[in-house]
């Protein structure tokens, strides 16, 4: 019966093949084409009769099923039992650097779509018998292996359980880091992340021997991170290979161009719309200069260049590496110089939008949140000049303040008093190596 | 609360703000009285953008008041004139002798005017004259105000008095105020004027304010022609206290001197000893001369009234006041 209700679930599944051998009795088998590796079959059904490793017995039309799905061939011996043959085929990209966080040292490995290599590039970092890695289920259509990996003793128990609590939830969707980190995630809307993502190996190892928990899906190359903190955001791959000195003063002028790209365009609408008296006489005379034939109000000159930045960045995130440059150099002639040129905008504004973008760019963590907040502070600050601008500002924190991942305080480690506890969040601390 | 939330953004008032370019940025006013008050406003002007492109463009209004004046300016011109970075004030002469306590009262309570703005008293002129025919420089304020800083701890010229510092000062107290006089087309930052109740009573020499200067330490270096020298000043170290009923003043004074070439005799180069001791007689002579000059005057420019009312002492008694000067004279150039 086996056997039939198998053919049944896979009808009008033209990669789905049935066939047989024959040796001294004939033995039917199927598997999944493209799944399975061709030469496999064939070398195990050519010594069908002898005692096959990895091989198991199934019962159940499930098992089979996910058996065939795994890339297995499933060989057909009684009406109610068959036998899994292990046939996957090796389908899987070398292991690379990923372009998205490279490093100038530093390991350049990167996880890749298999979930069982990313295990073991992980173990490679973590020689230890703690390390531990739990398998998960969680789709309801989607089969898809999940693991949980943390290291005993070392883990943070409220947040494993909560990771636990909140993984029991089955995807009827596709399931993939984003599916998983917008499902289990506190604060929905908020703009800011509060779990962590890498594809970098080392990086989970790092993170997992100072008490996270990583999550790993199999078909996703990258590690979810539990719990991830807003000091999280300033920290790069980098900091950990290079000397403190370079790596702290890095982290500092990350925190710093985080407020400058919100803040920028903010206070310059508020300045020149409502306390021109706060401007030195030289930068007013300058600005008033350059504004001069400009048609429109500051506030939409910011507001129409910040979103042709946006238009471009989005644009360049798109084109192909061989257009890049064609991009850029239209965007930087239109932008930059036709635009002001022609009167539509003042040269200051476009040097305000230039700063605020490129310390934007320093901490890609943070792009959505310095998109958000620089547009609502900007509006505040046209409504309410320097006051929008603290309201805006106060607004930003008081949402951090409440912010909470895993549980655990968003911003705890930035606000605290104690020297301990912000050791690694503005500063990176040295490695001292430890006790003798 | 949503409501008070968003009456909040709809009372703003954003409607009706002014963008920067909408704005006349005043650079520098001039006040005079003739019959009335006379506003002088120096407006920067710019042609093609471009801040090299600037100019000063100084209009006249008469009021009875400073605040009608400046009503009648926002009419006159078609931008909205803005105090706030004005540079300089100009009081003319008239407006200087008969007391300038009004505007600057005026000017002090503008919400848009800054009080630390610097203060000129032209003498012989009106300031409306200094601000139009000016032949000097592109925007006269603000050159004026930039000399006036950068030369306010340097010898010749009286320190910079803002608006809030004038207004502020007791009945009876005594300031100088920096001047200036227009001889044949040529500006001359000239000593200081002496103003006490908010009036001008006297004008002093640049050698007055070289000595005054160097009485109150407020000089750091700077050069001053005596006779055929130019001393250089470099460094004053006072100390003035009160002994025996009477002032002693300890002041330590590096100087360097060079002659001036047209009076220079070789045969008088006969001992560099014989040079700078004639020299240091000569400044200390100078020196003596200017205190019992300001000691002699009736108001207290040495402020040592002030002194005494501090240290609870009497202030009606006639103070007599010592000097205890030592001059030294480091890498003299003279007659090299």
């Amino acid at each position: 019966m086996i056997k039939k209700e198998i053919i049944e679930a896979f009808t009008n599944d033209d990669t789905f093949i049935l066939s047989k051998y024959y040796k001294e009795k004939p033995y039917e088998y199927g598997y999944l084409d493209g799944l399975a590796d061709d030469k496999q079959i064939k070398k195990w059904l050519m010594n069908i009769e002898e005692n096959i490793p990895n091989s198991k017995e199934i019962y159940t039309k499930e098992e089979g099923i996910v058996e065939l799905l795994d890339g297995n061939t499933l060989v057909f011996v009684t009406v109610s039992k068959c036998v899994a043959i292990e046939t996957k085929k090796s389908i899987e990209r070398g292991i690379e650097e990923p372009g998205n966080e490279r490093v100038m040292k530093g390991p350049k490995n990167g996880f890749v779509e298999n979930i069982l290599t990313n295990l073991a590039l992980i173990r490679k970092y973590v020689i230890s018998a703690d390390i531990k890695i739990q398998y998960k289920k969680i789709g309801e259509q989607d089969n898809k292996k999940l693991a949980i990996v943390y290291m005993e003793g070392l883990v943070n128990k409220e947040v494993l359980d909560t990771v636990n609590n909140r993984l029991k939830k089955t995807f009827k969707d596709c399931i993939d880091s984003n599916a998983v980190t917008e499902a289990i995630r506190e604060n929905k809307y908020s703009p800011f992340r509060t779990i962590g993502d890498t594809e970098r190996p080392d990086l989970v190892a790092i993170n997992i021997l100072q008490g996270r928990v990583a999550i790993l899906i199999d078909g996703t190359p990258m590690a979810l991170i539990a719990p991830y903190f807003f000091n999280d955001n300033f920290q790069s791959a980098d900091d950990y290979y290079l000397n403190f000195y370079y790596a702290s003063v890095n982290r500092l002028l990350r925190i710093l161009s985080f407020i400058v790209t919100i803040s920028v365009p903010g206070l310059y609408i508020a300045f020149l719309t409502y306390h021109h008296e706060f401007l030195p006489t030289k930068i007013a005379l300058s600005i008033a200069a350059s504004r001069e034939g400009v048609p429109f109000p500051t506030f939409v000159e910011l507001l129409i260049l910040l979103i042709m930045f946006e238009f471009l960045r989005e644009s360049g995130a798109k084109t192909p590496n061989v257009l890049g440059t064609s991009l850029s150099v239209v965007g930087a002639l239109i932008i930059g110089q036709a635009t002001v040129d022609a009167r539509l905008v003042s040269a200051s504004v476009v040097v305000v939008v230039a700063l605020s973008s490129v310390t934007g760019l320093l901490i890609p963590r943070l792009i959505n949140p310095s998109m958000v907040y620089r547009i609502l502070i900007l509006i505040f600050s046209a409504l309410l000049g320097i006051h929008g601008f603290m309201v805006g500002f106060v607004l930003m924190v008081i949402h951090l303040m409440g912010l909470k991942s895993f549980n655990q305080n968003y911003v705890s480690n930035m606000m605290a008093f104690d020297l301990r506890r912000i050791e690694n969040t503005y500063y990176r601390k040295p490695h001292t190596g430890g006790k003798k | 609360m949503k409501i008070i939330f968003m009456l909040i953004f709809f009372l703003t008032g954003c409607i009706d703000v002014f963008e920067i370019e909408e704005y006349a940025l005043v650079a520098g006013i001039g006040i005079d009285y003739n019959e009335g008050f006379e506003l002088t406003a120096e407006m920067v002007k710019q042609e093609d953008g471009k801040t090299s492109s600037m100019k000063g463009v100084p209009i006249s209004i008469k009021g009875d008041t400073l605040e009608e004046c400046l009503e009648k300016l926002d009419f006159n011109y078609p931008n909205k004139p803005y105090l706030s970075h004005c540079n300089l004030i100009v009081i003319g002469e008239e407006m200087a002798k008969r007391g300038f306590y009004e505007p600057f009262n005026f000017l002090l309570h503008d919400a848009d005017f800054r009080i630390a703005t610097p203060i000129l008293i032209v003498k012989n002129e009106t300031a409306k004259d200094f601000l139009i025919e000016n032949p000097f420089s592109d925007i006269i304020s603000y050159d004026i105000a930039k000399v006036l800083k950068e030369n306010e701890k340097r010898a010749n010229i009286a320190k910079i008095m803002s608006l809030y510092q004038v207004v502020n000062t007791k009945e009876d107290e005594v300031i100088v105020l920096p001047t200036c006089e227009i001889k044949e087309k040529h500006l001359d930052l000239y000593g200081g004027a002496v103003v006490s109740n908010y009036k001008v009573i006297d004008y002093l020499t640049n050698e007055d304010i070289n000595a005054l200067k160097i009485f109150d330490s407020s000089i750091n270096e700077g050069h001053i022609q005596l006779n055929e020298y130019s001393i250089f000043v470099k460094a004053v170290k006072n100390d003035l206290s009160y002994v025996n009923d009477s002032f002693l003043w300890k002041s330590k004074i590096e100087i360097s001197f060079g002659k001036n070439p047209d009076n220079y005799d070789e045969d008088s180069y006969e001992s560099l000893e014989l040079i700078e001791e004639e020299v240091k007689n000569l400044f200390l002579q100078t020196l003596n001369e200017r205190m019992n000059k300001f000691h002699e005057k009736e108001y207290d420019l040495l402020k040592l009234k002030k002194k005494l009312y501090r240290m609870g002492l009497p202030i009606d008694s006639d103070i007599a006041i010592n000097n205890d000067v030592v001059i030294s004279i480091k890498l003299s150039s003279a007659i090299s």
